[in-house]
């Protein structure tokens, strides 16, 4: 099967002009495999991904590009119970989790 | 969805944005594309997922409400995956999880690019909207 997603590059394009990235502490919620991280993790200060989905998870990690193993982070975690203290992103992102 | 919002207000910093990026309501539509021509085909009905996205658009609108978030930006653009024959366009169907693609729109597309010469693509386009909001 060869099918050619998000061909028009609209999806990366519209996410870096709507999400302040530089220098910012990111929370991504429903992360998957990282498909959207990658595309705005450079910008970023730090991005903890998170998925209710191991699987994903685990894909999310093999994938992850090498120059992202200190700025990008995965955990097996929910939306409605976040394993994080208050105040502690500057953004968050949902990712096509709802 | 309500409870996922109490909680990433409470992780962000004042002022911090959320991004909320996902489909919308409408269907998707499924065309044909030759030589720059559109050729429509059908749509991919929406409707099953529909509930969760009114139920998502509920809680944003209470989290506006209760003074968790305000509304800054959004907009709308379409999410184009693509391929080249009817053997993909099948996979992609078998591929839809909570839908499915109608057997008179794939008969469609097979009568279309039966009748074209020349290269074609097939293209679904899914509505997608973007919108931030910022931690009050």
């Amino acid at each position: 099967m060869v099918i050619r997603s998000d061909s028009a590059g609209l999806e990366g394009k519209y996410l870096l002009d709507m999400l302040p990235a530089p220098g910012k502490r990111i929370l991504e919620i429903g992360c998957g495999d990282g498909r959207l991280t990658w595309q705005y993790a450079e910008r970023a200060a730090a991005v903890v991904g998170i998925d209710v989905t191991d699987d994903s998870l685990r894909e999310g990690l093999a994938g992850r590009p090498a120059r992202f193993a200190r700025r990008v982070d995965f955990a097996l975690a929910s939306s409605t119970d976040l394993p994080f203290p208050a105040n502690s992103f500057h953004n968050a992102l949902f990712a096509w989790s709802f | 969805m309500v409870h996922a919002l109490d909680e990433v207000h409470r992780v962000l910093a004042p002022g911090g944005a959320l991004i909320d990026m996902r489909p919308t309501t409408r269907n998707r539509t499924v065309e044909v594309v030759l030589g720059g021509a559109w050729l429509r085909a059908g749509e991919i009905d929406a409707a099953a997922s529909n509930a969760d996205r009114v139920a998502a658009d509920q809680a944003l609108d209470g989290a506006l409400e209760a003074g968790l978030f305000h509304a800054e930006h959004k907009e709308t653009f379409f999410y184009i995956s693509e391929m080249d024959s009817l053997a993909d366009l099948r996979d992609f169907a078998a591929s839809l999880r909570r839908t499915a693609l109608p057997a008179e729109v794939m008969a469609r597309v097979a009568g279309l690019v039966a009748d074209l010469s020349g290269d074609y693509s097939i293209r679904i386009a899914r509505e997608i909207v973007i919108a931030r909001y910022r931690s009050l």
